[in-house]
């Protein structure tokens, strides 16, 4: 990968609204999903098994994300993003990370589910809130 | 269970929020005018069969946390709630998800004040002096709103569009609402040249740095070009005289030199045309054309005059300048009324002091008449003095007089009230052209007065078809 040149990142840290945004960009390279649910675990102090069973997800299902010898697919992660109480910038890194699509908001789904991360919602809410509108529910996901 | 999903998610808001989005996104696209991040702004058209169904719009989407764009949901609330905004864009949808805002905006035709100047050079003085006050009147919308004062924070020739006679100032993507007690602002912007020094991180901006922006708009429509630091240094010695004193204390490095108010900066300016055309009247013999006024306020065509040469202060000495000065003094009249058109004429008169004191006395006398009219109704409902007033009982009578001197007379003279700036804060009449809001308001006392003879038809039988 060629490396951007001082003045690129100049500009675009001038053009980045934040600068948290900027090291966003910039600071997900090497990083694996396992590795970065189990920082955001520490950083919350929860435990995963609390964290897979409040996301819905099957035990060994989960215990095999969280350790790397699987991977997720979008609609597993969101539910864990709510389970860990996630913000949007935490839960489109994690998406990221996993190589899955960020959410977007200008699909109406991903903008639902935009809101209720933005408001603190818990998964059955979000769920609520996605079906009453005619949406895809996120879970439950067993496997 | 089921409770504990309303708290945080209102299904309400979210459907709002939902439609809001929707409608932004069904708009196609025209051409993109600036490509973000963290704003990119598109020219689009609304899609056919929805609200406002062709018309052009904008349509701004700013990324990242902090509160970029969010003035213009604070715009929105106020123009909901019924805030004079004539010069100020007109927010028609805007919806936040995540970390993106989307927002829809009127498209304000027009020519930008930059491409204005850069086109026919500077500008003729009192031609900068009425685009200062049109945008100080609009800075005074922001700095009014409910909310909390709207600071701007990148007024600049190229975010004031000028149409005719209208002038709106756009572009509010760095806006934010002032708070008492922050230090600085968090995040910095603006454009150099334009933005105030506490811009830059020394200070929490305020309605002071709008002031700020606003006097180096008007220095840019003398100078022809961006006021720099030789300008400041040499105490603006390219502007004409009579201005320099107000656009310097307007550029003062220290806020709190600056004019407090727009709204202070802007009646400077109305009286320095004032005190001009006074002084027109008794020295007919100075009048001096308007290209020679322009020329020589054209900096680099003469040396910078030291400031001691000339008074300081001109629009404070009574007596004219001496006939041999250069005349880098103001002209004497506003050479453009005469291609302003009635309507124009009409409009830059009720601007000045003078109108606006006589407009507000006319306005007491229209309610003095009110209150007197319907202090007699109220006598003759209490103490009919006709025969025909006491055969009806009491409520027919208050309907027939309080509904004809009330309703029906608030309405005949609403289009004749004095509205000054603050058009679009009167109801009714204040959104559309005067002939319109005439037709509306009187087409509304016509209601009243058919709907009063009904109740008072009802309440007291024979009473309006007898008597015809």
């Amino acid at each position: 990968m060629e490396e951007p040149l001082t003045e690129e990142l100049l500009d675009e840290l001038r053009a980045a609204p934040s600068l948290s945004s900027y090291i966003d960009r910039h600071s997900l390279e090497g990083k694996t999903l396992a590795g970065y649910l189990n920082e955001l675990l520490a950083a919350k102090g929860l435990a995963r098994k609390d964290v897979v069973k409040a996301a819905g997800i099957g035990a060994t299902f989960g215990y095999q994300i969280f350790t790397g010898a699987r991977g997720a697919s979008r609609d597993t992660l969101l539910p864990l993003a709510f389970a860990m109480g996630l913000s949007v910038r935490e839960t489109n890194r994690l998406l990221k990370v996993a190589g899955t699509n960020e959410l977007y908001p200008k699909v109406r789904r991903d903008a639902i589910v935009l809101y209720c991360l933005d408001r603190g919602a818990t998964l059955e809410e979000v769920d609520d809130a996605l079906y009453s509108f005619g949406e895809k529910t996120l879970g439950p996901h067993g496997e | 269970m089921g409770n504990s999903a309303s708290a945080r998610i209102d299904p309400g808001e979210l459907g709002r929020e939902l439609a809001a989005l929707e409608r932004i996104q069904a708009c196609t696209v025209e051409r993109v005018l600036k490509q973000g991040p963290p704003e990119t702004t598109e020219l689009v058209r609304e899609p056919a069969g929805g609200p406002g169904a062709g018309d052009l719009r904008i349509r701004k989407t700013f990324e990242g946390d902090g509160g970029v764009g969010a003035a213009y949901e604070t715009l929105a609330r106020a123009q909901a709630a019924g805030a004079a905004c004539d010069r100020l864009p007109r927010v028609r949808a805007c919806a936040q998800v995540g970390e993106t805002r989307f927002v829809l905006l009127d498209y304000v035709e027009g020519e930008t004040l930059q491409a204005l100047v850069e086109g026919a050079g500077p500008l003729p003085a009192p031609q900068a002096v009425d685009m200062a006050i049109q945008v100080c009147l609009a800075a005074e919308e922001l700095h009014a709103l409910p909310a909390g004062p709207l600071i701007h924070r990148d007024i600049k020739p190229s975010n004031v569009i000028v149409r005719g006679e209208d002038v709106t100032l756009i572009d509010l993507g760095i806006a934010r609402v002032w708070r008492p007690g922050a230090e600085r602002d968090t995040v910095r912007f603006g454009t150099p040249g334009f933005a105030p020094p506490e811009q830059y991180g020394y200070g929490q901006t305020s309605v002071e740095s709008d002031v700020y922006a606003i006097g180096m708009v008007l220095a840019f429509c003398l100078l022809g070009k961006v006021p720099g630091q030789e300008e400041r240094a040499n105490g603006f010695a390219g502007l004409p005289a009579g201005l320099r004193p107000l656009v310097a204390r307007a550029a003062s490095f220290d806020p709190t030199d600056r004019y407090p108010t727009a709204a202070a900066f802007r009646r400077d300016l109305e009286n320095v045309f004032v005190a001009r055309d006074e002084r027109e009247v008794g020295d007919a013999q100075h009048a001096r054309d308007f290209s020679d006024a322009r020329k020589a306020s054209e900096p680099p065509s003469r040396s910078a005059p030291a400031p001691a040469d000339r008074p300081a202060d001109s629009s404070s000495s009574p007596e004219p300048a001496p006939a041999d000065q250069p005349p880098d003094s103001f002209p004497r009249r506003r050479p453009d009324s005469g291609s302003l058109g009635l309507r124009g004429r009409l409009r830059a008169w009720c601007a000045r002091p003078a109108a606006r004191r006589v407009g507000r006395a006319w306005n007491v006398v229209l309610l003095v008449w009110l209150a007197f009219s319907l202090a007699i109704s109220v006598g003759i409902v209490v103490d009919p003095s006709t025969e025909a007033d006491r055969a009806l009982p009491l409520a027919a009578r208050a309907v027939e007089y309080l509904g004809i001197m009330g309703p029906v007379q608030i309405l005949l003279l609403l289009p004749f009230a004095y509205k000054g700036s603050r058009r679009s804060a009167f109801p009714l009449v204040g959104g559309v052209s005067w002939p319109r809001g005439l037709a509306r308001s009187w087409g509304l006392a016509a209601l009243c007065l058919v709907a009063t003879f009904v109740l008072v038809e009802l309440l007291a039988p024979g009473t309006v078809v007898a008597s015809g």
